[in-house]
């Protein structure tokens, strides 16, 4: 992880008239469980003019056995993901900041010991961006619109992924893309960037504690006055929702792209 | 086997123990966002980290140049491989001059060590004077964090305590009655104290000096009144110069209470001299207890930790368990790695590292820039390897095996959704609805004891891609 | 000069310390002896120490601790001493209150200048630097003041002679 965040994109602005070709890494959650956030997320890209190919081969990074410690069988599958992306070109881009991280830092320590397989994994770590720090940092687009659904304006807190806020030091392209819906604003929950407690095998692992670290977060949304809370991490997303619903909560909660591009489809 | 670990961790949210918590880690969260407006903070963590680096590099003959000059100076060293040794060459100091009655200050390597049973059990009373130490140790309890001992405790269970001690009530809203009476019956022991017993939070190589931190005064009287002063030492614990030391002498306070130097900072070169009333004798134990072990691993740069406590302030899951649910001397994220680094594995540490969400607050807050959430994730690893969980490696190379292919994973998403339906049945049937259910069969069991779940969607989006778009 | 002691007088009290800055040695005494008033005093032999207590007692029962400081540093409020003959540990130590008298040209910027100039003539056996009274917030994060050494610390520093 670096200690000190990096600056959002590196600076290469398309222009919107140019069209985009970028190579969607669905993840494997979105693809399994919320893949509604795979075509909103298309759909966004699309908007703004992108050309989107979605790499049929793909799995996932590797990050749930590299994070238990099989350092082996997280590899066997890194290298699934690399075949896959080596291949293309252009920017990837997925709607999951933890993967990409896994990709941009994970990858050069899993394949420390192959130099062949990690230059590789450095070409396409370069190109590989979240979703928000693609369409700011790259597109340079800092708002893209959007609608939160109601005809109030509902007070939402945003939920930084822990991997991408501290691990890819990107803090505001979400922020910043969150302010340009209409029909919400934006609260500060005390203790912001505290984890959330899914946290991946941990949520069934050390299930009392991470419920626990839910609890924590759910009230401090509320104490500020929030009555959803947005995310762009599908785990996060299914643990808060699934206490705040087990809790009774009247808490909405969404990924990003669902209020970006509401009607997104495929 | 030394105490380092007490008993194998048990995670389990402390609702007791959370309030307290909270607020210590609001105030070093305060104190931290204070140090960030004020210095160029990532910039003073850089050189601290280069500092520590170079001493752990260079160790073995910094720290033979130490031990010439605390001797040339006067003073006497020991060199300990195990915590056994350190025992016994602490016992032997006091053995020597027959003391029977010793002051300490606090020092997680004592605690690391057992120096007080060893103590004890060679008739040497031994009395902890930093205020959290003290407590603990008249409850028979043990501390709960680096810098506050006491943290898990209430005002009222002092209060009983001291009510107890003499005789008197007291009230646990009056906080200042309740420290007075500590500062009168530690200041009798002071007084009669044969030996004092000290940690060391820096040493200078350069001049053979020991640096010591602190906010109540209790050292400094430790290291004054007594005619022995025995200080115990982590090797770890070397800088190299005097400029070194002058960062880390402000670096620790900025770390661990946002402020730029401590209430006092004693530093100790030899016994007392120059007609100075303090110590006529100076004993450094210099203790490895599997340190050296770690230079040269993935794990050396644990080594460079100055015991701040930033990291446990800044952990979600300690702020919600306490540090005794580590069960071990170190506890947080430091702990988590130390003590299995330390202990190979042994005694149930292999446990330990999955005392994380991985979130990576702990390297974030880290002074020195310790990868802690990388070395967490390393330790997991060792552990696969020394402690295997036969089904859940088993569980991963299916698991890899399948989703390093394509067809492979696509199969699991399709047959998953199918075998699992009759087992998840209510939940499959609920899916089409985007239903949820408060119920998951096992693996999944866990999720529901606290969360409902959701049933997957049926067609994944890779198969929607296929049929919508070819 | 200036601005290294205002410097210093802000960290001192960011440390709930107090700077007096005294024209001469003679008011720097006179101070020391308006803060003492009518407490009992443990006092070090230095030289610009000379005169001020009037009511002396032995450490463990004096109120306050008069001692001289060998250097102040700015960047971070706090006054350093090197413990030798006329300066028992224990009169700088015991008592609840201190008053230290401290040279204006000992106040440096930089912790590593304060060492530099302690050091002059070799590392001592033991320096102390004190910033500001002692504390603790160990029951329950309540920070009090005073456990084992002064609970106020005021410092008086005068021009060079």
């Amino acid at each position: 992880m670096h200690s000190r965040p990096r600056a959002a994109g590196t600076g290469r602005i398309f222009r919107s008239f140019r069209e985009v070709r970028v190579q969607l890494f669905v993840t494997c959650l979105v693809d399994l469980l919320q893949p509604g956030v795979g075509e909103r997320t298309v759909g966004l890209l699309e908007r703004l003019g992108c050309e989107v190919a979605f790499p049929a081969g793909q799995t996932c990074c590797g990050q749930p056995a590299h994070n238990s410690g099989y350092t082996d069988d997280a590899r066997r599958v890194a290298e699934r993901f690399l075949d896959v992306f080596a291949a293309t070109d252009g920017p990837i881009v997925a709607p999951f900041g933890s993967c990409v991280h896994m990709v941009r830092h994970g990858y050069p320590r899993l394949f420390a010991d192959d130099p062949t397989r990690a230059e590789t994994a450095a070409a396409v770590a370069e190109r590989t961006f979240d979703l928000a720090t693609f369409v700011v940092g790259e597109l340079g687009h800092d708002q893209v619109g959007g609608r939160y659904p109601g005809d109030r304006d509902t007070a939402v807190a945003y939920h930084h992924e822990c991997h991408m806020l501290r691990g890819l030091g990107s803090a505001e392209p979400p922020l910043s893309l969150l302010r340009g819906v209409t029909g919400c604003r934006l609260v500060e929950p005390e203790h912001g960037a505290l984890c959330c407690g899914f946290g991946g095998t941990f949520a069934l692992k050390l299930a009392d504690v991470s419920v626990a670290m839910a609890d924590e977060k759910l009230d401090r949304a509320m104490a500020a006055g929030a009555r959803a809370i947005v995310s762009t991490d599908v785990g996060c997303l299914m643990h808060l929702e699934g206490r705040a619903r087990r809790r009774g909560l009247d808490l909405r909660v969404h990924h990003l792209v669902d209020l970006l591009e509401p009607g997104g489809r495929l | 086997m030394t105490p380092r670990v007490v008993h194998p961790p048990r995670p389990e949210p402390h609702p007791e123990v959370t309030t307290n918590l909270h607020v210590a880690a609001d105030n070093w969260a305060m104190g931290r966002a204070r140090v960030r407006g004020t210095v160029d903070w990532e910039a003073w963590r850089d050189r601290g980290s280069e500092i520590r680096a170079d001493a752990i590099r260079d160790l073995p003959s910094l720290l033979d140049g130490f031990a010439e000059r605390v001797t040339a100076a006067g003073g006497q060293v020991h060199r300990a491989a195990t915590a056994e040794e350190a025992c016994a060459r602490v016992v032997d100091v006091c053995r020597r001059h027959g003391a029977t009655r010793a002051v300490k200050s606090k020092s997680m390597l004592t605690e690391e060590i057992g120096l007080n049973e060893a103590l004890g059990g060679a008739g040497v009373g031994v009395v902890e004077t930093d205020l959290g130490e003290y407590i603990v140790q008249a409850l028979g309890d043990r501390p709960s964090h680096l810098l506050a001992p006491a943290v898990h405790l209430s005002a009222a269970q002092v209060a009983g305590l001291f009510g107890r001690e003499s005789g008197r009530e007291f009230d646990p809203a009056d906080t200042q009655a309740l420290v007075r009476h500590a500062r009168a019956v530690l200041r009798e022991r002071f007084l009669e104290a044969q030996v004092g017993i000290t940690g060391v939070n820096l040493a200078v190589a350069e001049s053979g000096t020991l640096v010591l931190v602190e906010s109540e005064g209790n050292i400094r009287l430790c290291t004054a009144l007594p005619r022995v002063h025995i200080a115990v030492m982590g090797i770890e614990k070397l800088v190299r110069d005097w400029a070194g030391a002058a960062h880390l002498m402000q670096l620790l306070p900025m770390a661990a209470h946002g402020v730029p130097a401590p209430a006092s900072l004693s530093l100790i070169t030899g016994p007392a001299r120059d007609g100075d009333d303090g110590p006529e004798e100076l004993h450094v134990v210099l203790v490895d207890d599997g340190r050296s072990a770690l230079r040269g691993t993935e794990y050396e740069s644990a080594l460079h930790c100055i015991r701040c406590g930033a990291c446990l302030y800044a952990c979600p899951v300690y702020r919600q368990v306490g540090g005794h649910a580590y069960g071990s001397t170190y506890s947080g994220p430091i702990g988590a790695v130390l003590t299995p680094a330390l202990e190979g594995g042994a005694q149930g540490s292999d446990e330990l590292p999955w005392m994380s969400s991985l979130c990576g607050a702990c390297a974030e807050a880290c002074p020195v820039k310790i990868p802690l959430d990388a070395q967490l994730v390393a330790l997991r690893a060792d552990g696969a390897r020394r402690h295997p969980r036969r089904a859940e490696a088993a569980l991963f190379a299916a698991w890899s095996r399948l989703w390093s292919r394509p067809g492979g994973y696509r199969a699991t998403a399709a047959t998953a959704g199918r075998a699992l339906a009759p087992l998840w049945g209510r939940l499959a049937r609920a899916a089409a609805g985007g239903g949820w259910n408060a119920r998951a069969p096992f693996p999944f069991s866990r999720w529901t004891e606290g969360r409902d779940i959701r049933a997957p969607d049926p067609e994944p989006f890779h198969a929607r891609w296929r049929r919508r778009r070819g | 000069m200036a601005d290294v002691l205002a410097a210093f007088g802000d960290r001192l009290a960011l440390h709930d310390g107090r700077l007096h800055v005294a024209a001469s040695l003679g008011d720097a005494r006179g101070s020391a002896r308006e803060l003492i008033g009518d407490a009992t005093v443990a006092a070090w032999s230095d030289d610009a120490l000379a005169g001020i207590a009037i009511a002396e007692a032995p450490p463990d029962a004096a109120e306050v601790s008069l001692i001289a400081a060998d250097a102040g540093v700015a960047d971070t409020g706090q006054i350093a001493f090197v413990h030798r003959a006329g300066r028992p540990r224990a009169a700088g130590l015991l008592p609840e209150r201190q008053v230290a008298l401290l040279q204006a040209d000992r106040v440096v910027a930089s912790v590593a200048e304060a060492l530099t100039r302690l050091f002059a003539d070799g590392v001592p056996g033991n320096v102390v630097f004190v910033a500001g009274p002692s504390r603790t917030a160990d029951i329950e994060q309540r920070s009090i003041r005073g456990v084992h050494a002064p609970r106020a610390l005021d410092v008086i520093v005068y021009p060079s002679p």
